[in-house]
């Protein structure tokens, strides 16, 4: 789980850089993890294949409520974070720092909750459309409830 | 509790509660479902760390007026939340301390630290202690030694973030 003081502290620095923060929800997070394991489900009740009641499905994503799905979820995305260019953070498995030259950018994962803050506004876009093609997301903008900037922002 | 009449401050500061001081309540299920909400509230609210932290020490045997006085604060407060402000600063400051024997079942003591960066609160902890201290002394340099290591950590954290020009470390603690 992520620290909460990981957070504050990309907060704080983004807002010392200027930096356009966004949360990011992505959808049916744990519908999107590959499973490793081999794991069987029977028929659900209402989609039983009357030719074949008596078989089961074996699962090749994973589902909520398995509990093999949060790391699945995790893995998923961390992997797909580091084609983009990410690095996971030593001190914070939930921290992902994308560092190439003058770019920077920090994304903060909260299982299917992301904070995403880049040094520049086409950056951030170029990384939510990479996103948006892997997974379906949900973009809400600059919302962060409870924590107040003291300044307002100049651009988001 | 939503029409009550709001308290000043989140907790006596006459002293700690013992184990059996006070009137048993009627729902301990509530009790602790409401302890274990509280303390996402403290994400984004230092001040309630501490009320929390001695809530949530009594789960076993729940006891009325902790955290009654808890929520009278809350309902005067309930805007509250974290401020950050805009700061060109990296600096790291670390503020320690501890009650010597704070916790009168146990004699256990209470730690308490705060670290700030470039004027920003980032991290904060109130937590009983494991151990008995025997002098204030000791009680403090638990404190002091988690204070640092947590500091050591956002050190680490801001390296990786490429924010680390000059490492800079300052601290007090509450000996005197």
């Amino acid at each position: 789980m992520v620290k909460l003081a990981t957070v504050r502290t990309v907060l704080s620095l983004a807002l010392a850089r200027s930096w356009p923060v966004h949360h990011l929800d992505v959808k049916n997070a744990f519908l999107h993890g590959h499973l490793t394991e081999t794991v069987y489900c029977s028929q659900p009740a209402g989609f039983v294949d009357s030719s074949r009641p008596d078989m089961i499905y074996r699962l090749n994503k994973s589902l909520y409520g398995l509990k093999q799905a949060p790391r699945a979820w995790h893995s998923r995305i961390a992997a797909f974070l580091l084609t983009l260019g990410f690095v996971e953070a030593k001190s914070d498995m939930s921290l992902f720092i994308y560092h190439h030259g003058a770019e920077t950018a920090y994304l903060l994962l909260y299982v299917h909750d992301i904070v995403l803050t880049a040094s520049s506004l086409s950056l951030l876009r170029r990384i939510i459309s990479a996103l948006q093609q892997e997974f379906p997301l949900k973009d809400l903008g600059v919302h962060l409830s409870s924590i107040t900037f003291s300044e307002s922002r100049s651009h988001c | 509790m939503t029409g009550c009449k709001p308290s000043s401050t989140p907790v006596d500061t006459q002293g700690k509660l013992s184990e059996a001081e006070g009137n048993p309540v009627a729902n301990p299920t509530a009790y602790q479902s409401l302890a274990g909400a509280l303390q996402y509230l403290t994400f984004t609210r230092p001040d309630i760390t501490y009320p929390v932290q001695q809530v949530c020490l009594h789960m076993h045997d729940p006891r009325e007026p902790a955290l009654k006085r808890l929520l009278r604060y809350l309902q005067g407060t309930v805007d509250y939340g974290l401020l950050l402000h805009r700061s060109p600063s990296t600096e790291l400051v670390v503020y320690t301390d501890a009650d010597w024997a704070g916790c009168p079942d146990t004699q256990r003591s209470t730690s308490g630290y705060t670290v700030f960066l470039g004027g920003n609160l980032v991290s904060w902890s109130s937590t009983r202690q494991q151990v008995v201290s025997r002098s204030s002394a000791e009680a403090e340099y638990r404190v002091v030694a988690n204070g640092v290591a947590e500091a050591s950590w956002l050190r680490q954290l801001l390296a990786e973030l490429h924010m680390m020009d000059k490492s800079l470390l300052a601290g007090g603690c509450g000996l005197q």
